[in-house]
């Protein structure tokens, strides 16, 4: 595996962070989350044959006394909350700032999810990850543990930004897998009109829906001089122009266009954030998880 | 302080600033696409103006400096730098300085010595003979026309030539007592004195056929004296003496008077041969003393010889005669048998030239003179002042200017690289 996704000074200060729901469902047993439902304790869920690596204690050593062959007991986990990090893996993620092109929106994505399950990882949570674009849906189920974590690492690593964002008949599965109560991560640009509807639709269909727009600094700065090409990798449509004369109005619109975005999200009651590329990777996680009572956490 | 260039044809090299201004000419960015996704946003299609942009304005400029900088040191710069008045005071060696040390401006002063490459005063030097007069002239020729000269010297002066001293500038002529060293070891002067040059013996040494019998020396009138133990011997000095004879003048030609020791020398000859055993006769003694030279065999004893040098040596490095003075005269003497067994040297093709050179009589130009009497004459002729070269600055600047643009070029890479 390659290096790790995650800067160590982002992953210094992922402890002070904390995954927590607004909405709280309390229907899916205990753990670390606050609920108002009670006493639901380990429900059992199967028996499946002991493999290489499964803990000593989980054996059911009265099956096995029984019957003579390991049986591991698996049990519904605790953890109330999921987590489903829905990463945009479009053409246009691949798109990076000239001073560091290594450091793409895909990249970004990539280790904000890291951070995000390594969160989840810290606190029992399950989850899971969905890649979108029309190339066909990476999915990784929502889980737990850390062998989940590696799979879902190592799917992080195969990934790569192409082609556009698929339609609606290859988007069901996010429906399939995404159930309601859950906390989605959308880790995207925004740019395409049909991940902004789906994430609204998402939102309106109880699943709590956190938006981090990735944007590079030069959709920022606009830092171009002299005559340039610009080019839409998935539309694949070039403009040619002179930088320095269209700057100004492309700032103008490019931030009324995010205004737009920002009203809709919040109309769907979308927690929505912006991270540029040249600001430190755990910005966006400061913003949704710093937990500000933590008193009030304690007393309860 | 004024500038000139001594090959301004260098500064064609001027036009290779081309080459950093083409270098950061911004390259046409149109042609590589860029990536963007948020080309909706981008409005009208303005045309790109056309427009010379230089890129890392910076480096540019500190890469055309580079170059000026190098265009000028090819073109070799040189200042006609006005130097300060100075004072300098030159010291002869051997001479008591304590007496000059009294002298209006000795403070102010630059003290050197007269010796080649006019040492500081407080190093030591070679208090042998100097060139007097040509150490004065090169000094006179090379000091910047506004300094002023003291020279301190002993009453009496060694190392003068044939030329009467004749400078550029009016000079200080400090006669002081000499140190009561002797200035002039007695063996140079015995070797100065008695054996010729030995750089202008050089071209002589050989063969070239027109050298022989130059008219500037007297012709060697020989004779010889043998006794019979030295007959088979004299055939190599007949032989020399035949080759000394190509003159076309009969006057000029001299026949050769050989006889035996008892028999006396005729009035004018001016070299003899004594090839005998035993002492010299008093009355050869005499003739010797008077200035004549005198080539004495082996087996000859000569007291003098005990001071004698070497004035001929073979390949090997072997003394083949010695010489020393005796009276006004000279004793040279052989220091090998006449057998060419011994000293092949007797037959070589130039031992007629090198005898005739051994034996020529030169009246020496003087060399020493009382310093009141060299008083130097003016009006010499100034040579052009030397300018002095600016290309070591121009070199340290390139150095300077080449470090600060590999550390920018090398800067700007790293901030792009970020």
């Amino acid at each position: 595996m390659a290096a790790d996704l995650i800067p160590i000074d982002v992953r210094a200060r992922l402890k002070a962070l904390r995954l927590q729901a607004r909405r709280i469902s309390g229907a899916q047993g205990i753990g670390q989350h606050q609920s108002r439902s009670r006493g639901a304790g380990l429900e059992f869920a199967q028996y499946r044959a002991y493999e290489p690596g499964d803990e000593p204690r989980q054996i059911d050593w009265k099956l096995y006394a029984r019957s003579d062959k390991f049986f591991v007991r698996e049990a519904e986990r605790d953890s109330p909350l999921i987590v489903w990090c829905l990463i945009d893996a479009t053409a246009s993620m691949a798109q990076a700032d000239a001073r560091r092109p290594e450091w793409t929106r895909l990249q970004a994505a990539k280790a904000l999810t890291a951070c995000v399950i390594e969160l989840a990882l810290k606190q029992g949570d399950r989850f899971g990850l969905i890649a979108v674009n029309d190339q066909g849906l990476v999915v990784v189920n929502a889980g737990s543990g850390i062998k989940h974590r590696d799979q879902c690492l190592l799917e992080l690593h195969r990934l790569k930004a192409q082609g556009a964002w698929p339609g609606e008949a290859q988007c069901r599965p996010i429906w399939e897998r995404i159930g309601a109560n859950t906390l989605v991560l959308l880790l995207s640009d925004d740019y395409d009109e049909a991940c902004v509807s789906l994430v609204e639709r998402l939102a309106v269909a109880r699943r709590e829906v956190l938006s981090v727009q990735i944007l590079t600094a030069e959709e920022r700065d606009f830092p171009f001089q002299g005559g340039h090409r610009f080019r839409d990798a998935e539309t694949d449509t070039e403009l040619l122009t002179d930088a320095a004369a269209s700057r100004e109005g492309f700032i103008g619109k490019f931030s009324d266009a995010k205004k737009i975005l920002a009203a809709r999200f919040a109309a769907s009651g979308i927690q929505h954030t912006e991270y540029v590329l040249d600001q430190a990777l755990d910005s966006p996680l400061q913003k949704f998880f710093l937990p500000r009572n933590s008193r009030h956490r304690e007393s309860v | 302080m004024n500038f000139s260039l001594l090959l301004p044809g260098a500064l064609l090299a001027l036009s290779a600033l081309l080459i950093p201004l083409l270098i950061h000419l911004s390259r046409r960015s149109e042609q590589k696409p860029t990536d963007f996704a948020a080309l909706r946003w981008i409005s009208a299609q303005l045309r790109p103006r056309r427009k010379l942009v230089f890129q890392e304005v910076l480096l540019l400029l500190l890469r055309l400096l580079l170059l000026i900088a190098l265009a000028f040191f090819l073109a070799n710069p040189v200042s006609m730098q006005a130097v300060s008045p100075e004072h300098w005071v030159v010291v002869v060696p051997g001479s008591d300085v304590g007496a000059a040390k009294d002298l209006p401006d000795a403070k102010q002063s630059e003290w050197h010595w007269l010796s080649p490459g006019f040492p500081e005063y407080e190093m030591k030097v070679d208090s042998s003979t100097i060139a007097f007069s040509s150490l004065l002239r090169e000094l006179d020729a090379e000091l910047p026309a506004n300094t002023s000269l003291t020279i301190v010297m002993p009453e009496l002066l060694a190392g003068l030539d044939g030329e009467r001293i004749r400078l550029t500038r009016k000079v200080d002529w400090k006669i002081v007592p000499a140190i009561q060293t002797t200035v002039v070891p007695a063996q140079a002067e015995i070797q100065r004195r008695i054996a010729p040059d030995p750089k202008s013996l050089g071209p002589r040494l050989r063969g070239d056929d027109e050298l022989i019998g130059n008219d500037d020396l007297a012709p060697i009138r020989l004779a010889i004296r043998h006794d019979d133990k030295h007959l088979d011997a004299t055939i190599y000095f007949r032989a020399a003496h035949a080759a000394w004879q190509t003159s076309k003048n009969p006057d000029q030609k001299d026949t050769l008077d050989s006889a035996d020791i008892s028999s006396a020398l005729q009035q004018n000859r001016s070299a003899l041969i004594w090839l005998a055993s035993g002492e010299l006769p008093p009355n050869i003694r005499q003739w010797t003393e008077k200035g004549g030279t005198i080539l004495v065999s082996k087996e000859t004893l000569v007291p003098e010889m005990k001071s004698s040098v070497s004035a001929w040596r073979n390949e090997q490095g072997a003394s083949l005669i010695r010489v020393a003075p005796l009276g006004q005269g000279r004793v040279l003497q052989w220091q090998q048998d006449l057998k060419p067994a011994a000293m092949p040297e007797l037959l070589d093709p130039d031992f007629p030239e090198q005898l005739s050179l051994l034996l020529q009589t030169k009246p020496l130009a003087p060399t020493r003179a009382f310093a009141t009497s060299q008083t130097p004459l003016m009006g010499a002729k100034a040579g052009p002042e030397a300018p002095q070269s600016l290309q070591i600055w121009l070199a340290l600047l390139i150095a300077f200017l080449f470090l600060i643009e590999r550390w920018f070029a090398n800067a700007s890479r790293r901030w792009s690289a970020a």
